[in-house]
C-alpha cells in the first residue's frame, strides 16, 4: 500500500517536472533557440535518471518522455531542412552533461541524421549501438536499448530500404546491430536479478515479477529480426540463430532462457524452424534445469504439425525431422528423470501429434512414440511395485490427468489409422495402462473409425487383436460394481419396454408400471442408451470380418462368438443376431462349394443321404430332444471344406440355445431364419437340420411366447417358415402344419384365432399341381376356411367382425383363383351373400356410422374392392378359364 | 418435364447392424438431406441409430413394423411403435406401406393384392423379400431391375396434372447392394398405367 502511494507520488512528481521542461523547451523552439532547446531537453530526460520507480511507473514516464522526444525530433528536423548540417547537432548533442539525456538525445538525431543520408547508416548505427553501453543500469539501459530499436526500427539498412549501399550498409549491418543491441538488453535484463540485494526471498521474487514485466523489451529485438526482409533462411542458419542461441545458452538465466527460446519459435517462420530444427534442439539440450523445455519443444513440435498439415511435403523427409525431436525428446528424458509420468505422456503426445500430421502414414514413427510412452508407464509401474511391496500392495493406477493424456495418445491416430493401428504393437500395450471406462472408449472410437474407413478384417490375426482391443466394449469390467449397475439399469428399461407393450394391448397396470420406470432417473437410461448403442456398434464389427475362404471366414465369425459368449447375457439380444446371420449368409457361400465338390462324387450319394434322413425323421422326439445330436450324427467332410454347412448349422444351434432362456421371441424366430437357410441348402439332407430348427421354434412357442401379440407374430412367422419349406419329407411337414394349426386355433381371442387359422390355411394348398414339391390338401383348406367363417361369426359383439368376413372372403378368392377344387362358387356366392345380408341388417338397426364411421367406411371401401375385384376377374379377357370361373360367382 | 413432382425414397429391410455393418457406400451418397420430401420406410431398420438417420433426410418419414423389429427389443421406440401398415397420401396417390411378413404366403402377388384391397391404396409397397420388383397384376410388367437397395419413387404432377398424370412418372432406380429391397405393387384397377 505504502508503496503504491509512494510510486504515485514520485510519478506525479516526475511527470510534473516532465512537463514543466518540455514547455520551456518549446517555447525555445519557438524562438529558434537550439542551446536552450538541448538545456531544457536534457533537463527533461533527467527525469529518466531516477532510482524511485517501479517498471511500470517508469514505463508510463518513459511514454510521455518519448512523446515529447517528439517535438525535438520535428525540430531536428526543420533545422536540417534550412541547411544546417546534421553533423553539427549530432556533435553538439554530446556535450550535454549526464550520460543518459545525452544519449537519447544522441538518438534522436542520429535518427535525423541517418533519414538525411547525409551520413551512411551503417556507422551512426554502429555508433549508437557502441555509446549505449553507457548507461549500465539494468533498468534504465533496457529503456534506452528500446528507444535506440524504436527510433532506428525504420533506418536500417535492410533490402530495399535507401539506407542499403555501398556506404550505407547491407541487411548485414542491419542485424548485427540488431543482434548487437539484442544481447546487451538480455544481459542487462540478466543483470537485474544479480544485483546486490539483501538476498530476501521476497525482495527476489519481486524482482523476478519485474523482470518478467520488462521482458518484451529485450523480446522486441527478436522480433525487428524476423521483420528483416533481406534475411532468409540460409543467413537465418548461418548467422542470427547461432547467435541467438549462444546468447540464450550463455546467459544461463532460467526465465530468459523460457522466454526467449519460446519467443524464438513464435516470432521466426515455420521454412526457418525447418532449416534449423537440429540447432536449435541441441540448444534446448542444454538449458537450465528449470527451464519447461518439455513446453517449448511442445510448441515447437505443435507449430510445425500445423504447418505440415496444411502445407503437405513441406518438410522434406531427408531431413528427419522426427528423429531429431525423437532424439532431443529422449536425451532430455534421460537427463532429467524428475519429470512426472503426465510430462513424459504430454511430452509423447506432442512428438505423436508432429508424426501423424507430418508424416501421416509413417506407422514406425507413431509406434515408436506409442512404445516410449509405454516404456515410460512400464518403468513407473515397476517402480510402483517395487515400493507397493513395502509400503501398500495397491495396483499402479495412472492418475486422471495421465488417463487423459494416454487417452488422446490413442485417439489420435484412430481418426487417420483406423484399421492399421492393429499394425502398431505399441498401441495395445499402452492401451493397458487405461482403466477400463477409458479403454472402453477407445475402444467405440476404434469401432467407429474402422467403419468410417470402410475397411474389411481379412486376417486371423487382426480379426483377434481388433477383438482384444475392444473387450472392455464387450465385456464388463471384471468384478465391477459399475458394470453390474449398467445391468440393471439396462433390465430397468427392458421391463420398461415391456410395459408399454402391454399398454398398447390397454393394460392399464402395464402402462402405469412403464411410466413409473421411465422416471427412474435420466442418468440411468442414458446409461443403458450409451449400451446399447455400443453394443449395436459392437454387431456391425461382424459384417467387417470377411474372408474369401469360407473357412477362415468362419473362424472369424467363431472368434467373435467366443468374445461375445463372455459378456453378460443381456447383451445376446445386441450381438448374437448379427452372429446367427452372419453364419447364415454363410452357409450358402459354402453350400455352393460342397455342391461343386458333391458334383465330383457323383449323385447317387445324395438319393442314398436322403433315404438316411427320412429314416431318421421317425425318431422326430429324439431329435428335439437332443439338438446337436441331430446336427452332429453325419460327420461327412467334403474334400476341400473343413468347415461345412453341418457344422454351421450347428454353431447356429448352440448360439439360440444360449441366447434363447433370455430373449424368447428373439431366438424362435432366428431358429425360423435357420430353418429357411437349412432348407435352402436345396438338398434332402438338410430337411432334418430345418426340421430341427423349427421343432425348435415351437417349443419356445409353446413354453416362453404367452402374450397374445407375440403370439400372433410367432404364428404368422411359423407358417410364413413352413410355407417357404420345399424340402420336407411329407409326413413331417403334415405334422408341423397340423400343430400350427392347432395353435391357432388354440388361440385366446377370436379375431385372432379366425384371423391365424385363415392363414393356415395356407400351409395345406402349397404350390401349383404341376410344381414338384407342392402339397395339396384340398380338404383342409376348406376345413380352415370354414371354421375362420365360423370363429367370425361368433365375434358379434365386436366391430372387427364384418372386417373379419371381408378377410375371410378375400382368402377364399385367393383359393379360388389358384384353382383349390374344395373352395367353390357355392362358398363364395354364399359368404357374399351373407355379408350383404348383415350389412343390410346393420343399416336397418341404423347402426352404420355410428360405431367410428371412418372405421366403416374402410371395411367398406375393402368390400368394394373385392367385389370390384371380382367383377374384374369376370371380364378379364387374357385368360378364358379364370374369366368363366369367375362369373359363377354371384355378386 | 415441366413439373418434377416431389420424390419419395423407398426403402427397407436395412437390417443394420443384424445382417450389414452399413448402408453401402454408392446408395449412401445419395441419402442427402432436403433431397426428398417422403422416406418411406419397410421396416427392418433394426435398430434406433437407422432411424435417426432417416429422419434427417426428410420433412416425412414413415415406418412400419418388420419382422426382426418385432423381435428384437431394442429397434423400436418403445413410445411410440411403429404400425403394421400405414397410408400415405402424396399428391393424387394414395401408397399402403407394409413390410409384407404378415401377408402369406410371402412375398406373393395375389396375396399382397389383397393386402392393397383393405388398404384401399394405388401403389402397395412392400419388402421383406429381399428382391426389387414392381408388378402389375394382370397388366404389363415393368422390368424387374434385379437386386437393388431401394427406390427413388415420383409421383407425377404435383399440383399441375389432372387425372393423366396422377400416376408415377417414373422409378429411379438408384443402386446396387445385396439387400433391403422394396417391392411396389400397383393396384390395376384404380389408375391406369402410362
Amino acid at each position: 500500500m505504502a508503496l503504491n502511494i509512494d510510486q504515485t507520488k514520485f510519478l506525479e512528481e516526475a511527470m510534473r517536472k516532465v512537463k514543466e521542461q518540455a514547455f520551456y523547451m518549446k517555447h525555445a523552439m519557438d524562438n529558434e533557440d537550439l542551446k536552450g532547446t538541448l538545456t531544457h531537453a536534457s533537463d527533461m530526460l533527467r527525469e529518466l535518471r531516477t532510482g524511485l520507480l517501479t517498471p511500470k511507473s517508469y514505463y508510463e514516464l518513459y511514454m510521455k518522455v518519448l512523446d515529447e522526444l517528439r517535438y525535438v525530433e520535428d525540430y531536428f528536423t526543420g533545422l536540417q531542412k534550412q541547411g544546417k548540417p546534421v553533423v553539427e547537432l549530432y556533435e553538439k548533442v554530446q556535450s550535454c552533461g549526464n550520460v543518459l539525456p545525452r544519449l537519447y538525445l544522441l538518438i534522436t538525431v542520429a535518427g535525423v541524421y541517418i533519414k538525411s543520408l547525409e551520413a551512411p547508416a551503417r556507422d551512426i548505427l554502429k555508433d549508437l549501438v557502441e555509446m549505449s553501453k553507457g548507461v549500465q543500469h539494468p533498468m534504465r539501459g533496457l529503456f534506452l536499448r528500446n528507444y535506440l530499436s524504436q527510433v532506428s526500427r525504420d533506418k536500417l539498412p535492410d533490402v530495399g530500404t535507401p539506407y542499403e549501399g555501398e556506404e550505407g550498409g547491407s541487411v548485414q549491418d542491419a542485424y548485427e546491430f540488431i543482434l548487437q543491441n539484442f544481447s546487451e538488453a538480455n544481459r542487462l535484463w540478466c543483470r537485474m536479478q544479480q544485483q546486490p540485494t539483501n538476498a530476501h526471498n521476497k525482495d527476489k521474487k519481486r524482482r523476478e515479477k519485474e523482470r518478467q514485466e520488462l521482458r518484451i523489451l529485450v523480446g522486441t529485438n527478436l522480433v525487428r529480426l524476423s521483420q528483416l526482409q533481406g534475411v532468409e533462411a540460409a543467413t537465418y542458419k548461418e548467422h542470427i540463430l547461432p547467435r541467438l542461441l549462444e546468447q540464450v545458452v550463455q546467459c544461463k538465466d532460467t526465465l530468459a532462457q523460457s522466454y526467449l527460446m519460446e519467443c524464438i519459435v513464435q516470432v521466426f517462420g515455420d521454412e526457418f524452424h525447418i532449416a534449423t530444427l537440429d540447432l536449435f534442439l541441441a540448444a534446448c539440450t542444454q538449458l537450465k534445469e528449470k527451464v519447461n523445455v518439455r513446453a517449448i519443444l511442445e510448441g515447437v513440435m505443435d507449430r510445425l504439425a500445423t504447418f505440415a498439415e496444411a502445407n503437405p511435403a513441406a518438410i522434406p523427409p531427408h531431413l528427419r525431422t522426427f528423429d531429431m525431436f525423437n532424439t532431443c525428446v529422449s536425451k532430455l528424458l534421460e537427463e532429467r528423470p524428475g519429470y512426472s509420468v503426465v510430462e513424459v505422456l504430454r511430452l509423447q503426445a506432442s512428438l505423436l501429434n508432429y508424426a501423424l500430421h507430418s508424416f501421416p502414414g509413417n506407422l514406425e514413427y507413431l509406434n515408436l512414440a506409442l512404445g516410449n510412452c509405454a516404456t515410460a508407464l512400464a518403468d513407473k509401474r515397476a517402480a510402483h511395485q517395487e515400493q507397493a511391496v513395502i509400503v501398500a500392495p495397491l495396483p499402479f493406477a495412472l492418475d486422471s490427468e495421465g488417463v487423459e493424456v494416454v487417452e488422446r495418445l490413442l485417439t489420435l491416430p484412430l481418426a487417420c489409422l483406423a484399421l492399421k493401428v492393429l499394425e502398431l504393437p505399441h498401441f495395445a500395450s499402452l492401451l493397458e495402462f487405461l482403466p477400463w471406462a477409458s479403454r472402453r472408449q477407445v475402444g467405440v472410437t476404434l469401432l467407429q473409425a474402422v467403419y468410417n474407413s470402410r475397411a474389411k478384417l481379412s486376417d486371423l490375426e487382426s480379426v483377434e487383436k481388433l477383438l482384444e482391443m475392444v473387450v472392455p466394449v464387450i465385456k464388463e469390467e471384471p468384478s465391477s460394481v459399475l458394470g453390474s449397475e449398467e445391468g440393471q439399469a439396462l433390465r430397468r428399461q427392458q421391463n420398461g419396454e415391456g410395459g408399454v407393450e402391454d399398454a398398447e394391448e390397454e393394460d392399464e397396470a402395464g402402462a402405469s408400471r412403464s411410466r413409473g420406470g421411465g422416471s427412474t432417473g435420466s442418468t440411468e437410461n442414458g446409461k443403458a442408451r450409451r449400451l446399447e448403442e455400443e453394443q449395436l456398434l459392437l454387431g456391425r464389427l461382424v459384417h467387417v470380418m470377411a474372408s474369401p475362404d469360407t473357412d477362415m471366414h468362419f473362424r472369424f465369425l467363431t472368434v467373435a462368438r467366443r468374445h461375445f459368449s463372455e459378456a453378460p447375457k443381456d447383451r445376446f439380444q445386441y450381438t448374437f443376431p448379427p452372429l446367427v446371420l452372419a453364419t447364415l449368409q454363410l452357409v450358402q457361400r459354402v453350400r455352393r462349394r460342397e455342391v461343386a465338390a458333391e458334383g465330383a462324387d457323383g449323385k447317387q450319394e445324395g438319393d442314398t443321404q436322403g433315404g438316411r434322413a427320412a429314416s431318421e425323421g421317425a425318431s422326430e422326439q429324439a431329435a428335439a430332444e437332443d439338438g446337436n445330436g441331430v446336427l452332429g450324427l453325419k460327420k461327412r467332410d467334403v474334400p476341400g471344406v473343413q468347415f461345412g454347412c453341418r457344422k454351421l448349422f450347428q454353431a447356429v444351434h448352440e448360439m439360440l440355445t444360449s441366447l434363447a432362456p433370455h430373449f424368447a421371441n428373439l431366438a424362435l424366430k432366428l431358429f425360423l431364419e435357420a430353418a429357411q437357410a437349412a432348407d435352402r441348402c436345396e438338398a434332402d439332407a438338410f430337411k432334418l437340420i430345418s426340421y430341427e430348427f423349427v421343432t425348435q421354434a415351437f417349443l419356445l412357442y409353446e413354453d416362453e411366447v404367452t402374450d397374445s401379440k407375440s403370439q400372433i407374430r410367432a404364428l404368422t412367422a411359423m407358417i410364413g417358415t413352413l410355407l417357404q419349406a420345399r424340402h420336407f419329407d411329407e409326413s413331417d411337414y403334415d405334422a408341423l402344419s397340423t400343430k400350427v394349426t392347432q395353435y391357432a386355433a388354440k388361440l385366446l381371442k377370436k379375431p385372432d384365432q379366425c384371423r391365424m387359422v385363415a392363414l393356415a390355411s395356407h400351409l395345406f394348398f402349397v404350390g401349383r399341381a404341376d410344381e414338384p414339391g407342392h402339397y395339396h390338401d384340398p380338404k383342409r383348406v376348406i376345413e380352415c376356411l370354414q371354421r375362420s367363417v365360423k370363429t367370425a361369426d361368433m365375434c358379434m359383439a365386436s366391430s372387427q367382425h364384418m372386417h373379419l368376413f371381408v378377410e375371410v372372403l378375400n382368402h377364399y378368392l385367393y383359393f379360388y383363383e389358384c384353382g383349390c377344387p374344395t373352395v367353390t362358387e357355392k362358398y363364395l356366392s354364399a359368404l357374399v351373400a351373407f355379408i350383404n345380408d348383415k350389412r343390410n341388417e346393420a343399416a336397418l338397426v341404423g347402426g352404420g356410422p355410428a360405431e367410428g364411421s371412418s372405421r366403416a367406411a374402410e371395411i367398406e371401401a375393402y368390400y368394394k374392392n373385392t367385389l370390384d375385384y371380382i367383377r374384374l376377374k369376370k371380364t378379364q379377357t387374357d385368360n378364358k378359364e379364370l374369366a368363366d370361373r369367375f362369373s359363377a360367382i354371384q355378386v | 418435364m415441366a413439373e418434377f413432382g416431389e420424390l419419395v425414397l423407398v426403402l427397407g429391410d436395412l437390417h443394420i447392424p443384424h445382417r450389414a455393418a452399413a448402408i453401402p457406400e454408392k446408395f449412401n451418397c445419395m441419402l442427402v438431406p432436403n433431397k426428398m420430401q417422403h422416406v418411406l420406410c419397410t421396416g427392418n431398420l433394426v435398430s434406433h441409430e437407422q432411424l435417426e438417420e432417416l429422419k434427417a433426410l426428410a420433412p416425412n418419414v414413415h415406418v412400419v413394423r418388420g419382422d426382426m423389429d418385432e423381435a428384437c427389443p431394442s429397434s423400436l421406440p418403445a413410445s411410440a411403435p411403429f404400425p403394421d401398415t400405414k397410408v400415405v397420401t402424396i399428391g393424387e396417390l394414395r401408397l399402403g406401406l407394409c413390410h409384407g411378413h404378415q401377408v402369406l404366403p410371402w412375398g406373393e402377388a395375389a396375396a399382397l393384392d389383397g393386402l392393397a384391397r383393405e388398404l384401399d391404396v394405388d401403389v402397395l409397397i412392400t419388402g421383406h423379400t429381399h428382391k426389387q420388383q414392381v408388378s402389375e397384376r394382370g397388366g404389363a410388367l415393368v422390368p424387374e431391375p434385379g437386386q437393388h437397395l431401394g427406390s427413388i419413387l415420383e409421383p407425377g404432377g404435383g399440383g399441375g396434372g389432372g387425372g393423366e398424370r396422377r400416376c408415377p412418372a417414373s422409378f429411379c432406380w438408384q443402386c446396387r447392394g445385396p439387400r433391403s429391397c422394396a417391392t411396389c405393387t400397383r393396384r390395376r384397377s384404380r389408375v391406369p398405367w402410362t
